[in-house]
């Protein structure tokens, strides 16, 4: 418990997924252990501690790489609607994200590119890389 | 959640079934939260609002379905807490990585059906945390009317941390 309110600000969405993942194994295996329970299932004990054991090292893989700059578990990424500005951005040759911040209520990214020079969706398309944009972006 | 049960028991509610209520409450409103926080980033803002939805549908369900069996895991219902806190545990990133490889499309659903498919199953992947939740506070309360309100005590508190850990990781 205390650990975990200890934990450093590193911890983005999927990190924060895993801890809950993790608070709700720690509340089974407390009251798997509780002795009132009568729970002294040798298998279901071990489930749990590999359970939790899995939770921490998604947890370490995905928050570590974020905190050390290493790639992150990719099949955990958030995937971006095809709408949103951030994917739009991305299209540009040479585009990538500099920075990346969660906060408490959303993400902050930086995207670098040698072509970007406005975001919106408006430029995107009056510019001459709007052929690199894929149709679909261009919806409504 | 039904408090009419025929299964009252005099016996004190014990203490590691408040610990492990206040954990999963913990665990259910950090999920909730961080759903925001995902929809409003991978989709838009004003989806974050559905999860207040998710919330009340999950919690709704379970009161549903204990007042649907009033007998069910009424006898021994600290026997139950482990496979609901379980279940809650794997649910919450089963439920997150179901809807990050389906994505709900909004601008199609006018003319692609299967969108609403998918939105349905969305809600339904989402609200099962909560589901279990309801279900897990549900039934101690039920078994232990005398304790509700130490029962109650551990369920929002364990909101409240759950409240406050998100609220941590914000910019400094």
């Amino acid at each position: 418990m205390l650990a975990t309110l200890a934990l450093p600000l590193a911890l983005g969405g999927v990190g924060t997924m895993i801890l809950s993942s993790s608070l709700a194994a720690i509340s089974a295996l407390i009251t798997f252990l509780d002795k009132e329970n009568g729970s002294s299932w040798q298998p279901g004990r071990m489930g749990l501690v590999l359970l939790l054991a899995c939770m921490l090292i998604l947890g370490l893989l995905d928050s570590g790489g974020r905190l050390l700059g290493l790639p992150t578990l990719h099949w955990l990424d958030l995937r971006l609607s095809p709408y949103k500005g951030l994917y739009y951005a991305l299209q540009y040759p040479g585009a990538r994200v500099i920075f990346n911040r969660w906060n408490a209520f959303s993400r902050i990214d930086v995207v670098n590119s040698p072509r970007l020079t406005l975001a919106f969706r408006q430029a995107l398309v009056t510019l001459p890389v709007a052929s690199h944009v894929p149709n679909k972006s261009f919806h409504c | 959640m039904s408090l009419n049960t025929p299964f009252p028991s005099l016996r004190p509610v014990q203490q590691g079934s408040l610990t492990g209520i206040f954990l999963l409450s913990a665990a259910t409103l950090v999920f909730e939260i961080n759903l925001f926080r995902l929809f409003s980033v991978a989709q838009f803002y004003h989806f974050a609002f559905l999860i207040v939805s998710l919330a009340l549908l999950g919690y709704g369900a379970s009161g549903t379905f204990l007042a649907l069996f009033p007998t069910w895991g009424r006898q021994q219902p600290q026997h139950l807490l482990p496979p609901l806190s379980i279940a809650s545990a794997l649910c919450i990133p089963i439920s997150y990585l179901l809807t990050n490889w389906l994505s709900f499309d909004s601008y199609s659903i006018a003319i692609d059906r299967r969108q609403v498919a998918i939105l349905a199953l969305h809600y339904i992947a989402l609200a099962t945390p909560f589901f279990f939740n309801g279900i897990a506070v549900g039934l101690l309360l039920a078994v232990y009317p005398q304790a509700s309100g130490r029962i109650y005590a551990a369920n929002l508190l364990g909101f409240v941390l759950g409240c406050w850990l998100p609220w941590r990781y914000r910019l400094p």
